[in-house]
């Protein structure tokens, strides 16, 4: 038997009173930027910087129009909001500043904040007050952050029907049955003397083979979550000269695309988010693409292998009848989904199979964007979509507990050994909903967040 | 100063504290209100049963007495769920319930240390560092530590029907006056009811209308001293019959006479251990309930009726029990009752069984909320053996939930409280597939060697064991057993597949329907070591559940964890506007060790705690 280690473990004092700040909208411009303060000196620090002297008496959930100033001189007009505890976010004195939507203004408003007695918020730090006021449990906190990070807005739903407790609901369910299936196992053995109603193996084998399927059901749609999550990692292959880039260009138009880099890497390295309807596209590695125009042979082939291996969608754009056999042998084996495009629509009259479309003269893109929706969402109402990466790992612990209950019973052990992994199943379904607390959930959830939430 | 430790009560508890204490090397004296009453058995004529079984085990591990009690006195013995799993087998053992309590009660007598004196305590208070513990008899002794084991006695009454009396259990004196002492000290009292069967005269039983049930043949022993030892040749069986239709009808039509249903009765009852008359309410659908006929010993007629248990007059029980198949001209001996007494909130306790408040105060067994002998016995042997760590100034010894059925006991008393009389069963253990009755010794005789209530003898013998257990797992992974027609034909009659090509004798062992006792003819010369059966039987079970262990092992783990993240003495909860009021309230009261013993206390919910968690983080 182990020794308990026990650390020391010190706590700070915790000021829960200190006020702090931060820029909630995205560092991009846009019309206005918000900046959010939450403490007990939310208020009186805004005073010393606003012009509006009626701000003096803030009266909860009223706007405030006026100048933020520094040293006498107006930085920018802006419009104030507070919202006084609990009546918050927090459940603290919130106020938010809402200036033009330039990064640098909004810089300096925050510079001026902090030399005025606020501090600068930490990722997360404005929900983690929120769960600690007791304003929102633990999935709730967890949900907020889906929403924030949610590429689609079918992700947005899905996060948004969490928020309500879809997922809860469903998880409880299955939690009720697999308890009751552990009773009857459990009675059986407190009273072996007694001639009740005993859950034999074989029907408690059943039982967890019924529920293992709804939990299989439900991580087949965790794939789907991802994807709506995060986007659905696209990419475009072919031979050179098919018409890769025009056909990716074709795409960026269509909406307005998000480029943003990817943490850690150089410039080169590109996400671009693009809206299809439903669904988001996340064209990975563009530069590359933009290249390949002009590339040998060999590296197109060598694009369709990693595709294969990392991709959701691949666009496999032809060039009128040749096929290519090379990468044809390639993507046989892939769990991606391919949409083969016929590109040149327009120089082009004879059929060749797939979708065909004309980068030039944007003909068949729409299709193709229907195609892309009802190949991902199709099927999709009602379901509810587990998109967080903790909650799939945890379907999918649940699902090796059950299928071991299963070898268990199928093994000819006593009902002893059976218990054992549903209650472990039982218990991993309670992580996703918090009706059980993992030792380490708290650390993940609030790790997740951005800066300003 | 006399003694060192007081104990207060000599029942299953009181006797384990008591012993524990004084072979620990503190001098001991022992209050019972009649020495008669020491280790007697009130209700039930057994010992063990389901976790039950696994509690005296882990007793003996450590050094108590219970189990060689038993062990001396049982008529007969049988292994419980041996349908099922390892983890869930469970001894019981009929007692001759006179001979119980004589032996127990002259093992106390032969103790160094320890006195026995006959008295009721009216009255404990602290002075200092020392309590003044009075006797009815106007007498004052002082202690540095008190161990209070009142059992059922404290301002207990008996009910039969509409008839009260203000007694204990079987007739003895009630404590009149302790509960209110004690609440000198701040403890906070609840009410809480059991009951007990009529006894009945053998003479006028008729067996034939009903199914005897004999014990095990071989070797079944409680202590792991008595390992291989033919307890007892001759078995008395016990017999099994049925309530009828009648029996439902008579209790029905009397109903209003039962003092649950009349209101008389104030204390709560446990749901599991139902009266006769709570099982017919409940189970209306249900035609007949199970009775089994248990003799109280071999030199008395008088058999104990279990499942009837009922606090109906006693002109109605004469009927009813008559009822009964088998029992149609029975005369009762003794009546039913059933039995209301004061017990404490234990949430008051710390995992040491000591009041949280008062230093040197401790309780132990019924009067804690749980109900059974052999739960009282196991708090016994705790509190006795940290009372006298108390007063020599050691570390109090405290089992956790992982190490045995004892630490899930005493954590679930003194942090989730109970509202209903506390019976231990295995589904309450979260690790039960390492807490098994057969390696108690493992989890537990380091335990007891280290605080001296295992001699060294005895260590040696168990370190022994140890040792060859570990070289036959090895020896069972290396040895090749080959395919003859022989093993083939057993092990197709044994339910299994024969093998095509020589197999590991681990393999084998895998499969549910072998050990290496059944498999020892296929095995050629074999070491000596593994003629002992006990080892043979541990070494099956190693290899069997190998993997199972190793899961459960994970799961300790993951408990140990949040039994590390330790909480501040003095961490005010009342601030924490994140955790709701009644959690806040409860975790003021019950002040947790670390966040795994918060995430235990009723009404303190996950979220809770996970507020709590990223505070201690903050």
């Amino acid at each position: 038997m182990s020794l308990f280690l026990c650390g020391e473990i010190t706590i700070k004092n915790l000021k829960m009173s200190d006020t702090i700040a931060q820029i909630v909208t995205p560092p991009y411009p846009g019309a206005v930027g918000i900046i959010r303060l939450s403490g007990d000196g939310s208020v009186p620090v805004v005073q010393k910087i606003f012009s509006n002297k009626s701000f003096r008496e803030a009266e909860s959930h009223r706007a405030y129009y006026g100048y933020i100033m520094e040293g006498g001189t107006p930085i920018d007009e802006v419009i104030v909001l507070a919202m006084l505890a609990p009546r918050s976010y927090t459940c603290e004195d919130v106020v938010e500043i809402q200036s033009h939507g330039n990064i640098h203004l909004l810089r300096r408003i925050l510079d001026v904040l902090i030399a005025g007695g606020a501090r600068l918020a930490e990722a997360g730090e404005f929900t983690k007050r929120a769960f600690l006021n007791g304003r929102l449990d633990l999935t709730q906190a967890e949900a907020v952050c889906d929403i924030i990070n949610a590429a689609s807005k079918s992700a947005q739903t899905a996060g948004l029907r969490r928020l309500q407790g879809h997922l809860r609901g469903k998880i409880s369910n299955i939690r009720q049955e697999i308890i009751a299936l552990v009773a009857e196992i459990e009675v059986s053995i407190d009273y072996p003397e007694h001639e009740m109603e005993q859950g034999n193996i074989e029907n408690a084998k059943i039982r967890a083979e019924k529920i293992l399927e709804e939990i299989r059901e439900m991580t087949k749609n965790a794939d789907i979550g991802r994807v709506l999550q995060y986007g659905i990692e696209t990419a475009i292959i072919g031979k050179p000269n098919v018409g890769k880039s025009s056909v990716l260009n074709t795409i960026l138009k269509e909406e307005r695309a998000i480029v943003t880099e990817t943490a850690g890497t150089t410039r080169d390295t590109l996400t671009e988010l693009v809206n299809i309807g439903e669904v988001t596209l996340r064209l990975t590695d563009t530069a590359g693409i933009r290249e390949t125009s002009d590339c040998i042979e060999k590296i197109g082939v060598e694009r369709a292998v990693l595709a294969a291996k990392n991709a959701d969608l691949i666009l496999w754009v032809v060039d009128g009848a040749q096929r290519d056999a090379d990468i044809e042998n390639v993507l046989k084996d892939t769990d991606a989904k391919v949409i083969i495009l016929s590109n040149k629509s327009d120089i082009r009259t004879e059929c060749v199979g797939g979708l065909s479309v004309s980068a030039k003269t944007g003909a068949g893109f729409d299709e193709l964007y229907k195609t892309i929706n009802s190949m991902f969402l199709d099927n999709l109402t009602d379901i509810d979509v587990v998109c967080d990466k903790r909650h799939i790992e945890l379907l999918d612990k649940t699902a090796q507990a059950l299928a071991d209950a299963i070898n268990t019973a199928n093994l000819g052990f006593g009902e002893d050994f059976l218990t054992q992994d549903f209650v472990n199943a039982y218990k991993f379904l309670g992580e996703i909903i918090g009706a059980e607390l993992g030792d380490d959930v708290c650390d993940t959830i609030f790790a997740k967040f951005c800066v300003g939430k | 100063m006399e003694y060192c430790v007081c104990v207060v009560g000599g029942g299953h508890a009181g006797c384990e504290a008591a012993l524990a204490a004084a072979r620990l090397g503190v001098t001991v004296c022992l209050f019972a209100i009649n020495l008669d009453s020491i280790a007697f058995m009130p209700c039930n004529p057994n010992i063990g049963g389901t976790s039950k079984g696994h509690l005296v085990r882990e007793l003996d591990a450590l050094g108590g007495e219970m189990g060689k009690n038993i062990d001396k006195t049982l008529i007969q013995v049988r292994m419980l769920n041996k349908s099922k799993g390892e983890a869930v087998h469970s001894l019981r053992a009929q007692a001759d319930k006179h001979n119980y309590a004589k032996e127990m009660k002259f093992t106390l007598e032969n103790t160094e240390n320890l006195r026995i004196r006959q008295a009721e305590i009216v009255g404990i208070c602290k002075k200092g560092e020392t309590f003044e513990v009075t006797t009815n008899f106007g007498e004052v002794f002082f202690f540095k530590a008190v161990v209070v084991c009142a059992g059922t006695y404290l301002n207990s009454r008996c009910l039969y029907g509409e008839t009260v009396i203000n007694s204990g259990p079987n007739g003895f004196l009630p404590a009149a006056r302790l509960t209110d002492s004690l609440r000198g000290f701040g403890v906070e009292f609840m009410r809480f009811k059991t009951g007990t069967p009529a006894r009945i005269d053998r003479r006028t039983i008729d067996f034939s209308k009903m199914t005897p049930q004999y014990g095990d043949e071989g070797c079944l022993a409680f202590s792991f001293e008595n390992d291989g030892v033919r307890l007892c040749a001759e078995q008395t069986p016990c017999y099994l019959t049925y309530t009828t239709e009648e029996t439902a009808r008579v209790i029905r039509e009397n109903l209003h006479l039962a003092p649950m249903y009349s209101g008389l009765a104030t204390g709560t009852g446990a749901r599991y251990c139902p009266s006769i008359e709570d099982k017919i309410v409940r189970f209306a659908d249900k035609p007949t309930h199970q009775v089994f006929i248990e003799p109280e010993g071999t030199r008395t007629n008088e058999m104990y009726v279990q499942g009837v248990s009922t606090s109906l007059p006693v002109l109605v029980q004469k009927i009813m029990y008559q009822t009964i198949v088998g029992l149609e001209n029975c005369r009762i001996t003794r009546p039913a009752y059933a039995i209301e007494y004061d017990c404490i909130d234990a949430t008051a306790l710390a995992n040491t069984l000591g009041h949280k408040e008062v230093a040197g105060l401790f309780f132990a067994g019924q009067i804690n909320g749980s109900s059974g002998y052999e739960e009282a016995a196991a708090q016994g042997l705790i509190a006795g053996i940290n009372a006298a760590a108390f007063v020599v100034g050691k570390e109090p010894v405290v089992i956790d939930r992982s190490q045995g059925y004892i630490g899930v006991l005493i954590d679930d008393l003194v942090t989730k409280g109970t509202n209903e009389p506390y019976r231990m069963m295995t589904s309450r253990a979260e690790y039960r597939l390492l807490l098994r009755q057969d390696n108690a010794d493992s989890r537990l005789t380091p335990v007891g060697y280290r605080r001296g209530l295992i001699n060294s003898d005895r260590y040696q013998k168990f370190r022994d064991k140890m040792d060859s257990v570990a070289r036959g797992v090895k020896w069972a992974n290396a040895l090749s057993v080959p395919a003859t027609e022989r093993l083939n034909s057993f092990l197709e009659n044994s339910g299994t597949a024969g093998i095509k090509n020589a197999v590991k004798l681990a393999e084998l062992l895998r499969r549910p329907e072998l050990s290496v006792a059944t498999l020892l003819p296929f095995l050629g010369e074999i070491p000596d070591y593994l003629e002992n059966l006990t080892i043979q039987e541990q070494i099956t079970i190693q290899i069997k559940y190998e993997g199972y262990i190793k899961r459960q092992i994970e799961q300790v783990e993951r408990f140990k964890k949040l039994e590390t993240r330790k909480i501040p003495k003095d961490f005010d909860y009342s601030r924490q506007k994140g955790i709701r009021i009644e959690a806040r309230q409860k975790l003021s009261k019950i002040k947790p060790d670390n966040l795994g013993q918060a995430s235990r206390i009723s009404g303190v919910s996950p979220a809770d705690v996970a507020v709590l968690m990223v505070l201690l983080k903050t």
